[in-house]
């Protein structure tokens, strides 16, 4: 009955705030719809990055990390997860300067690639959006199903209801806001806990239970490297981390529109520096260290756990006992799940809305009809994806999440170095992509044997697009016109941005 | 190699203030900016 209430009322909450939002703030245009009107504030903006980047997986897979790994699962975690945001940040800044009205990266790769990469581009996204709502609502559906009981199969697609129709509601700065009160509590929750899980194992405790674990054979978590900062397990973990999430950030629409929805430049680097560096990167960092660490050191049996990922819920149910602490336990990854789901479904309405209908299903359609597609669409995908995942019940996410990485890094290349490279044209991108895609999966299927094959294939689908669109830019003649992309104009009317006006 | 008890000791301690300043920080300026949606709309 827990899981019921806990999810009617932050139902009843979110959706309260997105109804207020979009009958009292949003304005009229698609760009207010989708960028926020180019105005919003950078505080708002800066909690959204944080807590859109915190997934389930950031707290769950972190603590598992840290209990598997040892010390170097969180540090590894976070600098591998963060990284790509250090791709994305001047990427996004350089679109928006030399493409003042684009708001969604379709538009960029359009008019830089032209029609048929610009599709392929949407493909992407479009299984970017559902990959990310589905690994979303399976595990708050694993979460809610092994704490409170609930049917995986109601309390998995619940949320991702929930997600669709505050999007479809308020769009973009109806998500920011939702994301504020998501910021607030999961940072209240670990705040206040971790001092007291701390106290609860000792620090001392903590400690001799992981050097226990590095250096005595017997112990049933044995593992050498478990307080080696440095350790090649930990080192190989964070380089996938960096492809699989390298994708995960640059085909994030929603990532752009909170990027193109700030006022300027410097607002723009404000809100990703505070929001990922100083507020999101210690997250892994507590997670695999307070968590991760504290499993380590109680020398746990085999068949304690169910698997190594149910770390941070056992370690809140010893603490704070099975009522308070799965109750608070739950609201974090709840918050975690939604705020995620909320952000990549923002980014595919604004796919909707400014990329599809206009331009392929009603040519003279007004801003009215574009929005009210793009609202339809949302409530559509978030339907699908609700039936879709009441099918994965039990199913493993590893090797769909090894997957998505070989699969979303070979767009990458092209369209980072597109951004700053006039040489590479539409074709040498295109085939770079597919380049990146090929190599990435045949390395997966035949290289099985080394046991690497998950490493080799990730850096593959990476690195052989970048070799492709380098051989490709520096053998043609090919020269592309960034005035072309100044002059872009928009189907919609769009407000520049302060340094652009 | 392995990390010693006092290097342990200040990585917890330093990992969790970095957390509460990082979070109280951008929970200032999102709570500030939130204020102010909301007076620009009321005076709107």
């Amino acid at each position: 009955m827990t899981g019921y209430i806990i999810m009617a009322v932050l139902a009843v909450v979110f959706l309260t705030i997105s109804t207020v939002i979009a009958n009292k703030f949003s304005g009229e245009g698609v760009d207010d719809f989708v960028a926020g009107g180019r105005r919003l504030p950078i505080g708002l903006v800066t909690s959204s990055v944080m807590v859109s980047w915190v997934w389930a997986m950031t707290i769950m897979g972190s603590a598992e990390q840290g209990m598997t790994l040892g010390i170097s699962g969180g540090i590894n975690y976070a600098w591998g997860s963060m990284l790509p945001f250090f791709i994305f940040i001047p990427l996004v800044m350089c679109i928006r300067k030399k493409m003042p009205k684009c708001t969604t990266f379709v538009e960029f790769i359009r008019v830089r690639y032209g029609e048929t990469l610009s599709l392929i581009f949407v493909l992407f996204a479009f299984l970017l959006t559902l990959y990310i709502l589905l690994s979303q609502g399976i595990g708050l559906g694993v979460v809610f199903h092994t704490i409170f009981g609930m049917p995986y199969k109601i309390a998995a697609a619940i949320p991702i209801l929930i997600v669709a129709l505050y999007i479809a509601n308020a769009g973009l700065k109806g998500s920011v806001v939702n994301d504020f009160i998501m910021f607030i509590v999961i940072s209240l929750i670990l705040i206040c806990t971790v001092p007291i899980i701390l106290k609860h194992f000792g620090m001392d405790a903590i400690y001799q239970g992981m050097l226990d674990a590095a250096t005595n054979t017997a112990n049933n978590n044995y593992n050498p490297d478990a307080l080696n900062p440095v350790s090649m397990p930990g080192l190989n973990y964070g380089i996938i981390c960096v492809i699989v999430c390298m994708g995960q950030i640059l085909l994030d629409q929603g990532y752009y529109s909170k990027a193109v929805s700030t006022a300027n430049s410097k607002s723009l680097l404000f809100a990703y520096i505070m929001g990922t560096v100083f507020a999101w990167m210690p997250i892994p960092l507590l997670c695999g260290n307070v968590f991760g660490g504290a499993g380590l050191s109680l020398n746990l049996a085999d068949g304690v756990l169910s698997s190594t990922s149910d770390i941070a819920p056992y370690i809140y149910k010893v603490v704070f006992g099975g009522g308070a602490g799965s109750i608070l336990f739950v609201l974090m990854i709840f918050m975690a799940g939604l705020s995620t789901g909320g952000d990549i479904l923002a980014g595919a309405q604004a796919i909707c809305t400014v990329d599809i209908y206009k331009r392929y299903i009603k040519k003279n359609a007004t801003e009215a009809e574009q929005k009210r597609f793009g609202k339809i669409m949302t409530v559509i995908i978030g339907v699908i994806m609700a039936i879709v995942v009441m099918f994965f019940e039990g199913k493993s996410m590893v090797t769909l999440d090894i997957f998505s990485g070989i699969i979303f890094a070979a767009p990458c290349a092209s369209f980072v170095m597109g951004a700053f490279w006039k040489k590479i044209s539409p074709a040498v991108a295109t085939v770079s992509v597919f380049a990146g895609v090929f190599a990435g999966v045949l390395a997966y299927f035949t290289l099985g044997f080394t046991g690497m094959n998950d490493v080799i294939g990730n850096i593959c689908s990476l690195v052989v697009p970048i070799v492709v669109n380098v051989i490709g830019g520096l053998t043609s003649s090919y020269e592309f016109d960034y005035n072309r992309l100044k002059e872009y104009e928009p189907d919609h009317k769009v407000t520049l941005s302060l340094e652009n006006a | 190699m392995i990390m010693s008890e006092t290097a342990f000791t200040i990585y917890q301690y330093a990992a969790y203030i970095w957390f509460c300043v990082g979070a109280a920080a951008v929970g200032f300026v999102s709570i500030r900016d939130l204020v102010r949606m909301i007076r620009d709309r009321k005076k709107h």
